[in-house]
């Protein structure tokens, strides 16, 4: 039973139900005319979702499982009139895998990418882009130190000059630069 | 009328005018490929630099960058996932499975052609309905405009693939996003949490942004290797085959590019509603919408024919009624009153030549748009096999410039990161992420005709002719997948009955 109910597919399914209840039950706060577009949403939304929600717990998430990799397949070419469809075993065998941690495999990328965001907040743009670029090149690809210098240059030379100048987008100076440097 | 078409031709190779299309054509181009900044601020941009000059150099530079914004949007949506203006939003949906697939070349060839086949058409179209447009443009208001919004929603139920339940979910969740906001009618905000930052509604191109780069690169960074999955045998082949593809297609074409333009001619609808409906109308006419999501041809070339030929259209409104058929063309206005002259019915009979001068930039500006695209695409290709270590951090940064630059917010990037995170789980867990964009794309547009056809008409809005030809039309796009699927039930039946009688 556990196993049915703490799977990925079910678990995303409940998270859609929750965000639809939510909705409705937010809606009720707002006036006739303002509550009536999102519950006519919203509805039909909790009830679909509820609708597929029993029958992820019922397959323990194997429907979608399933559906994937049905579309997987169709995805890999099969059933496209692909012309310039690539020969097998042409792969690429001279790509490095990355090193990826195994257990909680998304955590890694979610935390870089929550990373990134943290790090404009606290340095700005101008200093977080190449920190964040020769970071995640150097320290998690583990890539050579050429490549990494040379990258980290580029981030910084698109942040400063591209947006910086050419477009002239004020780009966020962080909160450390707010705080202190003013 | 010849003469004058003639004489417009003519201004578009005279020197500077020439120079200054093509510097236009480059600059919208690059505009363009960068997410997040999209037409507006091209036109934004450029306003400044046309004081002094005479009008036709000005639209050469102004429409030549306009019109092929959505050409260079389509090579990031195509190559990183990441659209480079919001209409190109529809063009990650099947181009990126493509270029997944080692198809690279193919899906620039179909991308790059069909937009210049599109722009083409909405500049040919442009000059052929001008002295006709002004009762159909007339003969549309709120219902109308709501029917025909209603008509694009109607196509999210095919957007689900193989599980229609999940895709009309996620329709309903894009259309809830759309109400997130103040509500027009009376003031309300609507989910807005208390945050000052949602009270105008969640933007498009930072969902995009977050559900298709931010959610892509994730992936990527989980599996390593590279975009695309495969090495092309050959990029350049793939390109030949991509071009006439679109003219295999011809007929598809031709349709989304009618949808275009009518969607240009509306002012109020914008290229997202073009690119979106177009889509819609690819998957909905399918013989095998299932497919659709996987690198079908026909979903790549729909929304860049749609979105390049809206131009045209959109130019009609604001050249022949002074009415801007969409927000650029409301800049663009901008541009007539710096050089002294007013859109407006004057202008088909004191400026005619200036007229077909600028249906001629949008058409030659669109193929030679569509040419760079083409002859960069060998080279454009090579990013795909980039490997994820050095890709990765390129497009995060990149989407996140392009999401911060949208309304130079911070919080707007917590909004990127949120629909990565979901764009993640959604792709991993089998949810189609098109029917969110289109329902979040046409749901406010949806809820606002819609409470203006009941303020104007009450209920009695549906049996206007126009509406209600729409609502039968809409009928007709949910019917009939319905009457195929009991006709192929009642052939199975009366196949596995014949076979059990003998």
């Amino acid at each position: 039973m556990r196993a049915r109910l703490l799977n990925g597919p079910t678990l995303f399914a409940a998270f859609f139900v929750v965000l639809f209840a939510g909705a409705i039950i937010v809606a009720f706060t707002y006036n006739v005319r303002a509550r009536g577009a999102p519950l006519v949403i919203s509805i039909p939304g909790l009830v679909l979702m509820l609708g597929w929600l029993a029958t992820e717990i019922r397959t323990g998430g194997a429907a979608t499982l399933r559906r994937k990799h049905d579309r997987e397949v169709a995805i890999s070419g099969e059933g496209q009139d692909s012309v310039s469809a690539p020969a097998k075993g042409k792969e690429t065998s001279n790509i490095r895998k990355l090193p990826v941690p195994r257990a909680l495999p998304e955590l890694d990328p979610f935390l870089w990418v929550t990373g990134l965001l943290v790090l404009i907040w606290i340095l700005g743009f101008q200093i977080a882009m190449p920190l964040f670029m020769f970071l995640y090149v150097k320290v998690r690809s583990r890539e050579g130190w050429m490549l990494s210098i040379v990258l980290t240059v580029a981030a910084w030379a698109v942040a400063y000059f591209v947006f910086g100048h050419v477009l002239r987008i004020p780009l966020y100076e962080g909160i450390i630069a707010q705080q202190f440097l003013r | 009328m010849v003469e004058a078409s003639l004489q417009g031709l003519a201004a578009v190779f005279v020197w500077p005018n020439f120079g200054l299309m093509i510097l236009g054509a480059l600059i919208g181009m690059t505009v363009g490929f960068i997410p997040g900044i999209g037409g507006n601020f091209f036109l934004a941009m450029m306003i400044p630099f046309v004081f002094g000059m005479n009008p036709y150099a000005a639209f050469a530079l102004l429409l030549g960058g306009h019109a092929v914004v959505h050409t260079g949007g389509a090579i990031s949506a195509l190559l990183f996932n990441t659209p480079g203006t919001g209409p190109n939003a529809a063009t990650c949906f099947d181009g990126y499975p493509l270029v997944k697939k080692g198809q690279t070349g193919r899906a620039m060839g179909v991308a790059m052609t069909a937009s210049a086949v599109g722009g083409v058409f909405g500049a040919a179209v442009m000059i052929g309905v001008i002295p006709i447009v002004r009762p159909i443009v007339m003969a549309f208001g709120p219902p109308e405009f709501f029917m025909m919004i209603m008509v694009g929603i109607a196509c999210i139920a095919f957007l689900g693939g193989s599980t229609p339940v999940k895709g009309l979910a996620v329709g309903a969740l894009g259309l809830l996003l759309s109400m997130v906001g103040q509500d027009p009618s009376t003031g309300v905000v609507r989910y807005g949490f208390g945050l000052l930052d949602l009270w105008g509604g969640v933007n498009q191109v930072l969902v995009v942004i977050g559900l298709f780069a931010i959610s892509e690169m994730i992936n990527l960074a989980l599996k390593g290797g590279s975009i695309a999955d495969q090495m092309a045998a050959k990029v350049s082949g793939g390109l030949t085959t991509g071009m006439l593809d679109v003219f295999r297609h011809w007929w598809l074409n031709l349709r989304c590019a009618v949808i275009g333009v009518v969607i240009g001619l509306i002012p109020g609808l914008g290229g997202e509603a073009a690119g979106f409906l177009a889509y819609g109308h690819a998957v909905q006419s399918s013989k095998t919408p299932e497919k659709f999501g996987t690198g079908m041809i026909e979903g790549l070339l729909a929304p860049e024919s749609a979105h390049n030929s809206k131009e045209g259209g959109a130019l009609v409104t604001t050249v022949a009624f002074g009415v801007p058929g969409s927000s650029g063309m409301a800049i663009l206005l901008g541009a007539f009153l710096i050089l002294g002259i007013t859109p407006g019915p004057k202008m088909m009979t004191e400026h005619l030549p200036l007229v077909f001068n600028m249906a001629w930039t949008i058409a030659i500006a669109n193929i030679f748009g569509a040419a760079v695209g083409l002859a960069l695409a060998n080279q454009m290709a090579k990013l795909t096999y980039l490997r994820g270590s050095i890709l990765v951090p390129l497009v995060l940064l990149f989407a996140i410039l392009g999401g911060y630059g949208v309304r130079n917010s911070m919080f707007d990037l917590v909004i990127v990161l949120f629909f990565g995170v979901v764009g993640y789980y959604m792709k991993k867990y089998d949810y189609p992420p098109a029917p969110l964009i289109m329902g979040l794309v046409l749901g406010k547009m949806a809820e606002t005709n819609l409470n203006m056809a009941m303020d104007l008409y009450g209920v009695e809005f549906i049996f206007r002719p126009i509406t209600f030809v729409l609502l039968l039309v809409i009928l007709f796009i949910v019917g009939l997948p319905l009457v195929k699927a009991t006709r192929a039930a009642f052939g199975k039946r009366g196949v596995t009955s014949a076979g059990t009688t003998a």
